[in-house]
């Protein structure tokens, strides 16, 4: 994105780039993510999360 | 008086051995005394607080309960909404949450004849576990001053611990109730995702907020949670799973419950007393019947990366305003946090929401099927000295928050029942931490699990020393 002057922004914010730190922080998230997400099931979603917790609830 | 419970003083109330005046008094005195040390108040409203006991006496008078908590003076993390009351959510800005409806916890204890006695001290937007403030003062440890409180609900633990207040309202989104109740030697309940509306409070992160009770004993945790649980047209996000009346249960025995001890993650780099503390408390719970197992969880790694993505992108996009607009009102650390999210993409973020179901539901599968509540520390060492916590380099002072935190912030992207309770104090009078998780909305077991610890323990009979 950019703003009507041309600079560079993200949400909003100046896109100024990242220092090393964020951008190490950041790029381990993502390589986190990337590996973790390799086999989840098409039919995953967020919101089954909240399904995960009714179904998890005990039953008396 | 001060030194009752909320439980206690209900009772007091009730049979008419003291007002809400009184109490309410009493609160304000010791607010008057210790805050300048504790610093755990941001507002006080005493004029407001001293009307509404004294409306609340009259009522009693002529024969009109309001509810269970008639008369009992509370106080809320200042990032609830109060109306008539600024909430500034630990930033420089007075008014920085606005717009927002009154917060439902809030009004549901106060539909319930609590008194609101003001605002607590916080961490700058909820993103830290040291109970530092730049802005409103750094809320000391009731327990050994010049010590970390615990964060980010820094002031209801110290408000708490320190007498200022009966009960509080934290908020927890990687752990901020259940650092500064293990810090200040009180109880925190963080409940199940969505048992607790969120509606009228600032949000940190949408998918890792929880509201809960900080309290002195588990019977109070209880007594507030039936309060304040409970569906919210204003909170999508908020269950209709019926929250009960835990506070009748707690003396059940616990005789056959199965506990786990946690072999993975939960004791590395568990300072020795720490541990100790939590394998005693196992030992109680043992003698009283439940059995206790040694259990290898889920590696808690990929829950960390999750919440850590979900945390940073939401935190970043809530807050992006204060940070375009004036990042130089805000702490080193809380800036670089909160631009580590404008970098995430939106693919990483929907697949750590996906990551975060799966992860959950085989959580729930494995574990529960082997022990009903898991034991573990809710904090790795007991409260450091802040000076040491938060001294500088920015990055050295992320990595210590990371470490401080790293037994509670799984529980915060499973969304599971948490229950944090005293288990002890170091040599040199510093609390140390047990935390109980259950499995989701049974909050009823944690504390039935949590009242039995405390009725066998004497934790509860000290004081802090101010």
């Amino acid at each position: 994105m950019t703003d009507f002057l041309g600079r560079g922004t993200l949400g909003g914010v100046p896109s100024s780039p990242p220092d090393r730190q964020i951008q190490a922080d950041v790029a381990a998230l993502a390589g986190a993510i990337e590996r973790m997400a390799g086999d989840l099931a098409l039919a995953e979603e967020p919101s089954s999360f909240a399904v995960a917790l009714e179904a998890g609830a005990r039953r008396d | 008086m001060t030194e009752q419970t909320l439980g206690e003083l209900v009772a007091a109330i009730a049979a008419r051995k003291v007002s809400a005046l009184e109490a309410t008094e009493a609160c304000l005195e010791r607010i008057g005394r210790l805050n300048g040390r504790l610093r755990a108040f941001i507002t006080v409203d005493a004029e407001g607080a001293r009307a509404r006991a004294r409306a609340l006496d009259a009522d009693l008078a002529a024969g009109r309960r309001r509810g269970p908590l008639h008369g009992v003076p509370l106080a809320y993390k200042d990032l609830c909404h109060v109306p008539g009351l600024p909430t500034s959510c630990g930033t420089r800005t007075p008014e920085y949450f606005v717009g927002g409806i009154e917060c439902t916890a809030v009004a549901r204890l106060t539909a319930a004849g609590a008194v609101t006695l003001g605002k607590l001290n916080m961490t700058e937007l909820a993103l830290g576990p040291f109970g530092d403030n730049p802005h409103h003062g750094d809320v000391d440890n009731p327990w050994k001053a010049g010590h970390v409180s615990g964060g980010s609900s820094s002031g209801s633990g110290a408000a708490v611990a320190g007498g200022l207040a009966f009960g509080a309202l934290g908020s927890d989104t990687g752990g901020s109730i259940r650092l500064p109740a293990a810090c200040c030697g009180i109880v925190g309940l963080k409940p199940t995702y969505g048992r607790v509306s969120r509606a009228g409070a600032m949000a940190l992160s949408w998918s890792l907020d929880h509201l809960g009770p900080m309290t002195r004993s588990v019977r109070d945790a209880a007594l507030m949670l039936e309060i304040i649980a409970g569906h919210d047209p204003h909170d999508a996000t908020s269950s209709p799973h019926a929250v009960g009346t835990p506070s009748a249960t707690l003396e059940a025995p616990i005789r056959g419950l199965r506990l786990g001890l946690p072999e993975n993650y939960y004791f590395d780099g568990v300072t020795p007393e720490a541990r100790a503390a939590v394998e005693a408390a196992a030992r109680t719970l043992a003698s009283l019947g439940a059995r206790v197992e040694r259990l290898r969880l889920p590696d808690p790694a990929p829950l960390i990366d999750v919440a850590g993505t979900l945390a940073r992108s939401e935190s970043s996009t809530i807050h992006a305003r204060i940070v375009r607009d004036r990042p130089h009102e805000l702490g080193a650390a809380v800036r670089a946090r909160l631009e580590i999210g404008f970098h995430i993409s939106a693919h990483d973020y929907l697949q750590a929401g996906r990551l975060r179901a799966r992860l959950t539901r085989a959580f729930i599968d494995e574990v529960f099927g082997q022990v009903d509540a898991l034991l573990t520390p809710t904090i790795p060492e007991p409260a450091p000295a802040l000076a040491a916590a938060t001294a500088p380099p920015v990055d050295a002072i992320v990595r210590r928050m990371n470490r401080f935190s790293r037994l509670t912030r799984p529980f915060n992207a499973l969304g599971l029942p948490v229950l944090a309770v005293p288990a002890g104090f170091t040599a040199d009078g510093r609390p140390l931490g047990l935390s109980i998780a259950g499995r989701p909305f049974d909050e009823a077991t944690v504390l039935r699990l949590g009242h039995a610890w405390e009725q066998a323990s004497d934790w509860r009979a000290r004081r802090p020393p101010v």
